[in-house]
């Protein structure tokens, strides 16, 4: 390009500035919404999510107590209650966390009610995986549900002797230690892994995000170095001279070397134990100097103004 | 409308104009725009009323500009890669006016600068904001705000006539 006047580039540079790009950018709040959601909320579920299965492990052991000796008729009133998928969740007695692991929502639906007697926590099949699934499985009130997928291998599978549908299975952990124990032994047979370990909703961050920065953010003057990745000129540090270098982005050597050198500087201020040297130097007839490091003092403009003197906290090299 | 909505619906044309001309490329100046409405809203507790939420909003966008790393809000370089990325910068400036390889010059060299001279540039010629209050933004003296703008347009001066911003 041929040479320019500052009137020239000061002309363009305005002109570029003030042009209005074609596109304008839109704030999307729901992208803000999902990033800034507070962590406290993840543990606020967990909280409710324990509370809800405390109080449903003490129903079930006392509505177990209670029926628990009409085993059949507990397995019947069990069975019939767990068909379609509508039911679940619609509330009614529902175990909450049937509802949840079942549907995948994140928000629990059965209201809170009391359940009257123990449900099948297994989801509901299909109809024919329904009707097996009566006469195969009797997962224990207290026991941890399977995953949402687990009924259709449930239904497909043979009525096995794994589980009997006779035999209603107490927990250990929650059978209390002085109620008579039930005439037969169960067979137990222990539940997949809870979803709600492996299953998280999809918004919950795994991580906090927030860094926790308050803007603004000022400096610390000079107990803080630059960091390296945001200089693009230093001071280097000999031991008995300074140095000054100015790269650009890829690290290489760029503009007039006369704009920055050793003379400039006028002195060594302090030299911190840790390799740093506050140095304090006063800039060129051009009014340029080193641009990194912490300017605490003194600045040249365009129009002249006095200049006194200029700091840099930096690394020096041994 | 909440009070933060309303900042949104009032500041969102300036903050964009700014994410765009310092990044130069629409989809780094998303990404920016949107990270600091997020931000925001995050500390909007912190925000002081008696304040110009303007200069604290820019502050936000600029530090967090000046605190990502090299190449986060600056992935489009000094070259265009490909002619969707060119199509895309010429997308961000109107196509009247100006020569379009001038324009092509003056944003490879502006591009090419340490990016503490693009956002004094930027900031400056936004004229949304007096040197006091870019000053303040940038927590850096008045008169250091006046002898960036001169080192800024001394490089770039230099750069658009010696083409130094292509090697």
């Amino acid at each position: 390009m041929a040479r320019m006047t500052d009137e020239g580039l000061e002309k363009l540079l305005a002109e570029y500035y003030e042009s209005e790009p074609s596109k304008s950018l839109t704030y999307r709040s729901q992208r803000a919404e999902k990033t800034a959601k507070p962590p406290i909320l993840s543990f606020r579920r967990a909280a409710v999510t324990a509370a809800a299965l405390t109080l449903v492990t003490v129903l079930s052991v006392t509505a177990y107590f209670i029926f628990g000796n009409k085993s059949n008729d507990f397995i019947s009133v069990t069975s019939s209650q767990s068909s379609t998928p509508s039911e679940q969740g619609r509330g009614g007695g529902g175990a909450p966390y049937a509802s949840e692991n079942s549907t995948g929502a994140t928000e629990r639906q059965d209201g809170g009610q009391e359940p009257t007697v123990p449900r099948s926590v297994t989801p509901a099949p299909t109809e024919k995986g329904a009707a097996q699934t009566r006469e195969t499985t009797a997962v224990m009130p207290t026991q941890k549900p399977a995953p949402a997928q687990k009924p259709t291998e449930s239904a497909q599978a043979p009525p096995t002797d794994s589980v009997s549908a006779t035999e209603p299975a107490p927990t250990k952990a929650t059978e209390p230690s002085n109620d008579p124990p039930p005439t037969e032994k169960p067979t137990y047979v222990s539940p997949t892994d809870p979803p709600w370990n492996d299953n998280p909703a999809p918004w919950e961050p795994e991580e906090p995000t927030d860094s926790g920065d308050d803007p603004p953010e000022p400096i610390v003057y000079p107990t803080q170095p630059e960091p390296k990745n945001y200089c693009y000129g230093y001071i280097m540090y000999d031991g008995g001279s300074l140095y000054c270098y100015i790269e650009d982005e890829n690290g290489s050597m760029m503009g007039d070397p006369d704009w920055c050198s050793a003379q400039h500087l006028a002195e060594i201020v302090y030299t911190y134990g840790n390799g740093y040297v506050l140095a304090r130097w006063s800039p060129n007839e051009h009014g340029v100097r080193p641009s990194s490091g912490y300017h605490k003092y003194g600045f040249v403009n365009e129009y002249g103004n006095t200049v006194f003197e200029d700091y840099v906290y930096t690394q020096g090299v041994s | 409308m909440t009070d933060f909505e309303a900042y949104v619906t009032r500041y969102s044309h300036g903050l964009s104009k700014f994410c765009i001309k310092l990044c130069g490329g629409i989809d780094d100046a998303d990404d920016l725009f949107q990270d600091t409405w997020t931000r925001a809203l995050e500390h909007f507790d912190a925000y002081d009323p008696e304040k110009s939420f303007q200069t604290w909003l820019f502050t936000i966008c600029v530090n967090l500009y000046r605190n990502a790393g090299k190449s986060k809000y600056n992935t489009t370089r000094r070259e265009f890669s490909s002619t969707e990325e060119k199509q895309r910068f010429f997308d961000t400036v109107p196509a009247e006016e100006q020569d379009i390889d001038e324009r092509l010059d003056l944003y490879r060299a502006l591009n090419s600068l340490p990016k503490k001279y693009r956002v004094v540039l930027s900031l400056f010629y936004l004229r949304a904001f007096t040197t006091r209050e870019i000053a303040e933004i940038l927590h850096i003296p008045e008169g250091t705000v006046g002898s960036r703008l001169h080192t800024a347009k001394k490089l770039l001066k230099r750069r658009l006539q010696d083409g130094s911003h292509d090697r």
